[in-house]
């Protein structure tokens, strides 16, 4: 009797847990936004786009989940399920449809986002717009007062939108006789972009349309990011950056690899020294994730064991990461956002490598406390007409990294400082306004107005690691008769040599007694 | 019946049985019966495919199926690529010859569309007894005495080992390496103690075999060298000028063939050697390499690679194929960078060797599993039938590379004075043998040092298949020249022992 009670007991908590958690799970998987798209289409860097958009959407702190249009299911997009559906068209010349999804989307009444070509009938009409298809264009994009040029494009919808729109920059055709049509465009809950692509100054635009159509505008400083920077790099390059950059007032951030072995050489006590010169230089730093040789499903163990170690050893030399980043990628896998993203609260994202390779992908992509978007500097900064975008006016909606590729010389080194300094932009100062937390194992690391935290104790950094357990370096793997077979190795050694030494000896003996038996007395 | 009586029904008994089935062929028997269990009956047994594989299936037409299975299983069955196949060899090698046959026989026999495993191994079963056969003869005949038999049964117990036929169910180039060792050995030594047995054909198998063996793999480019040494024999046993022309022909042929080999090995596969020198050799068996390599011009910063796959096994900090590796790594640390600072740096060197002296006798590809997935083992699972001689000779080989040089030593003096006997009476199977033996010695010698400098210690075992495949060739001939009584003296004691 008593066991029974027990046990109905124990039901109705572990019901009531599950009901008490399940809200949280539910918001999560209630507020997705489904991306939508036809094919990859390597020639227009399909890939690159449909990134683009996860890692926006991402960054404004909507959860996704991305579909390919052959494998959408009738009656799959639904308001309960999610918030919001993007339809992203990288191959117009294959015509692709779904009528399942034709009708869903019409029908369905959360927010809708069409980017790329085939803007059909019903979605224009949604839009209150009238479409116009101009082909073979050079297009110019412009927003207050300031514009860049888009790659050519053999056949471009736009639209004159009619009323109770909101617009974002301006297409301007080569041929002016054309005309001027809208980029962006939010008509209630319906968004459009003729173009997309996840670099440049249309990237900005695009930001801003899909920041306004998802409900969360927030004009943001940038944030200066040094990116590609490995134990591998030259150091002292790292730290004149560092010192460089500290002397013209800009606060920045790095995106740096490290290592979960070998931390006993003298080569990561040196990359560590560079990264604390950096922390002392008004730097922070984003530990990025290992690059992926290979992984299944079963990745995760060692992943977290990876991350760990590498927070681990950085910790113990100071070297207090403030957030991690990682391809857009990992946000679209099971086992790298367990096991790698989700133990920070500040995520930054950077466009993919050129092969991605996947533990678990499941197209599921999540948000944290703060995610940051990736956005290359120098893809802002093409000129025109001798002029290039001054992106000190620029407006950022979301939280963005402009990132700069580690200089690979001296020279290199000294024209990017030149060149950040003069842009004169109000970069982003994380030591007033970030707050982050990492947790690794044990460990807890936390950044709080500028001052770093290990377990909640604040952490001073200084030229020196302090702290460091001495290190043996012959690490010898105990194997059973290892011994044995290493003295019973010896022993053959010694026996063979005097063995040899003997025979020798013996063959002349034995000839010289062989010829003497012949030998006349 | 008399006790007499007994003995003199046994020795009938014996001599009927001697008569039927000479050592060669009893070892054949033998080999077929435990190889064929093994690779044929299923769950047949195999070596799962190490990430290599993919060289030798899409060049020769054939593509993964669902379920394919790397490193911890043997994936018994292939698609048969029914289009036009655009992939290109990655290498210059004669193993797509086995594959591509292996490949026909199976659309002969079995399937267009499938490709059955079985059929690998067939291709190189056939010939491997036939192998057996000629081995056997050439370390017996013309004795049929019971020794004969010993001998015989030694050559099964070391060459039907289950860690070398395992390697026939497998894309891997070993197995043809194997086969065309053993042909050449025997066909050498054929035609050295029977020169009125097919010399000519013989000395041909000898040197197609040869040249196949080099052009097998990149890593065999340097055994050309060893392979001149063993063919000067051939001198002594053909002695018209027009006969040493063709000699010389061959030789020449496997030096181009050498050449070719080595020369056709690709940038990408130089720069996977090159880095893996350095971080599985270079960096391996010292305290802190920093230092070193700085001093020696390379930045410290990349001694934290110590032990990385140029193609990492999971997470890297960096790809090493990156621009900055090659720039900063790659394009400084070639062959002679590294065989420099082995100069400076010898005890580490030697460590290394030692390293390579322990592992060289263990056959076994242990990185891989030799089951089938539906056999129910666990991952990974070794092969632990018919594995004697591997497992004695991997645990009790001395781990010593010194020891390797006093038993090269040792062993020269042993067959010189072989061959000097002979030189001496006007004879020439042990002046042969004693130049096979050297250029076989070479192999034993001079393969682990290339194997450290041009790869480090990344795949070693692998590196190293035909260090034991040579040493046990040497060991075989030396206990069977010694139980026929012919170690000194090639003609041994015929007349003494047939009395």
């Amino acid at each position: 009797m008593k066991k029974r009670l027990f046990l109905i007991i124990l039901t109705i908590i572990s019901l009531v847990g599950i009901g008490w958690k399940q809200p949280t799970v539910a918001q999560g998987a209630d507020k997705r936004v489904l991306i939508v798209y036809d094919a990859l289409n390597p020639t227009v860097n399909g890939q690159r786009k449909l990134a683009g958009l996860q890692q926006l959407l991402t960054s404004i702190g909507v959860t996704t989940q991305t579909e390919k249009l052959s494998d959408y299911y009738a009656g799959q997009l639904t308001t309960k399920k999610y918030m919001g559906v993007v339809t992203l068209v990288n191959w117009p010349q294959g015509d692709l449809h779904n009528a399942a999804f034709t009708r869903d989307q019409q029908t369905f009444s959360g927010k809708k986002l069409h980017v790329g070509q085939q803007l059909s009938q019903a979605e224009a009409h949604q839009l209150h717009a009238v479409r116009h298809n101009v082909y073979h264009q050079q297009l110019t994009l412009s927003a207050g007062g300031q514009q860049q040029l888009l790659p050519f494009s053999e056949n471009i919808t736009l639209l004159t939108v009619k009323r109770k729109a909101q617009n974002f920059g301006q297409l301007r055709p080569q041929n002016q006789g054309i005309g001027h049509y809208p980029y962006g465009t939010v008509v209630g809950r319906a968004g459009y972009l003729p173009y997309f692509e996840a670099n440049g100054f249309s990237q900005v635009l695009a930001a801003q349309t899909i920041a306004t159509l998802f409900g969360n505008v927030r004009q943001r400083k940038p944030l200066l990011t040094i990116t590609g920077v490995t134990p591998y790099s030259d150091l002292n390059r790292l730290t004149q950056l560092a010192t460089k950059l500290n002397a013209a007032g800009i606060p920045f951030a790095i995106s740096t690899t490290s290592v979960a072995d070998n931390t006993s050489l003298a080569a990561f006590s040196k990359f560590t020294k560079a990264l604390r010169i950096v922390e002392n230089n008004q730097g922070i730093i984003f530990l990025q994730v290992p690059i992926v040789g290979a992984a299944n499903r079963q990745s995760g163990a060692l992943l977290e064991q990876t991350m760990v170690e590498e927070l681990n050893q950085l910790k113990q030399r100071q070297v207090m990461p403030v957030g991690i980043s990682a391809p857009v990628y990992w946000n679209q896998d099971k086992v790298f956002r367990r096991y790698g993203l989700a133990r920070s609260s500040n995520v930054l994202l950077l466009p993919n490598p050129a092969t991605t390779t996947f533990a678990a992908q499941d197209n599921l992509g999540a948000t944290y406390g703060q995610t940051w978007t990736g956005l290359s500097l120098n893809s802002l900064l093409t000129v025109k007409n001798g002029r290039q975008i001054a992106v000190n006016r620029l407006e950022f909606p979301t939280r963005t990294a402009l990132t700069v590729p580690f200089p690979t010389s001296q020279k290199k080194l000294t024209a990017m400082v030149k060149r950040v300094t003069q842009l004169n932009v109000g970069w982003y100062q994380p030591q007033d306004h970030l707050q982050t937390k990492i947790t690794s194992a044990s460990a807890t690391f936390d950044y709080r107005q500028g001052i770093y935290y290990l377990n909640g104790s604040p952490v001073t950094i200084g030229t020196e690691a302090t702290g460091i357990p001495k290190y043996h370096f012959s690490q010898t793997r105990h194997v059973a008769l290892d011994k044995y077979f290493k003295v019973q190795g010896n022993i053959l050694f010694v026996f063979f040599t005097v063995t040899t030494i003997v025979l020798v000896v013996f063959l002349f003996l034995g000839r010289r007694i062989y010829r003497q038996m012949f030998r006349r007395k | 019946m008399t006790v007499d009586g007994k003995k003199t029904e046994w020795l009938n008994f014996w001599h009927w049985c001697a008569r039927r089935c000479s050592p060669a062929l009893l070892a054949t028997i033998l080999a077929a019966g435990i190889a064929g269990y093994l690779l044929f009956v299923p769950p047949f047994h195999g070596l799962a495919d190490n990430g290599d594989f993919y060289r030798a299936q899409f060049v020769n037409g054939l593509y993964r199926l669902k379920g394919y299975s790397m490193l911890n299983y043997v994936t018994p069955k292939l698609g048969i690529m029914q289009y036009f196949n655009d992939t290109t060899a990655a290498v210059f090698s004669s193993q797509p010859l086995f594959v591509k046959l292996a490949v026909l026989l199976n659309k002969l026999f079995y399937s267009k569309t499938i490709f059955d495993l079985r059929f690998m191994g067939l291709v190189y079963y056939l010939p491997y007894l036939g192998s057996m056969y000629l081995l056997t003869t050439a370390m017996t005949a013309p004795y049929r005495k019971l020794r004969g038999y010993l001998i015989a049964l030694l050559i099964v117990f070391v060459f039907a080992d289950s860690s070398f036929t395992l390697y026939f169910n497998s894309f891997f180039a070993e197995p043809g390496m194997l086969v065309l060792m053993l042909y050449a050995f025997s066909a050498l030594m054929l035609v050295a103690r029977r020169p009125d047995w097919h010399p000519r054909l013989l000395t041909v198998v000898y040197f197609v075999s040869i040249m196949l063996l080099i052009a097998n793999k990149q890593q065999n480019a340097p055994l050309a060298l060893s392979y001149t040494v063993t063919s000067i024999g051939l001198f002594f046993i053909f002695k018209k000028r027009a006969q040493w022309l063709w000699i010389l022909g061959g030789i020449v042929g496997i030096l181009v063939t050498g050449i070719l080999t080595y020369t056709l090995i690709t940038k990408q596969f130089n720069d996977i050697n090159q880095y893996q020198a350095f971080t599985h050799g270079v960096l391996l068996h010292t305290d802190d390499p920093s230092k070193k390599i700085a001093k020696r011009g390379v930045d410290e910063q990349y001694a934290l690679m110590r032990n990385q796959d140029y193609y990492p096994k999971a997470f890297a900090a960096i790809n090493p194929s990156a621009k900055s590796v090659k720039k900063g790594l790659n394009d400084k640390t070639g062959f002679g960078w590294i065989v420099l600072y082995y100069v400076h740096h010898y005890p580490q060197f030697h460590t290394l060797l030692d390293v390579a002296a322990g592992d060289m006798m263990i056959t076994q590809v242990k990185a891989v599993g030799d089951y089938q997935r539906s056999s129910g083992k666990p991952a990974g699972a070794q092969v632990t039938y018919f594995t004697g001689f591997s497992s004695l000779a991997g645990a009790f080989f001395p781990q010593k590379f010194s020891f390797d040089i006093l038993l090269t030593i040792a062993l020269l003096i042993v067959f010189a004075i072989g061959a000097y006997n002979d030189l001496v009476h006007k004879r020439v199977a042990n002046v042969v043998r004693f130049f096979l033996v050297m250029g076989l010695l070479t192999v034993f010698i001079f393969v682990p040092i290339i194997s450290i400098i041009g790869d480090g210690d990344a795949d070693l075992a692998k590196h190293l298949f035909m260090v034991p495949v040579s040493l046990d060739l040497i060991l075989i001939m030396f206990i069977a020249d010694l139980l026929n009584h012919r170690l000194w003296h090639s003609d041994g004691n015929i007349g003494e022992d047939e009395a």
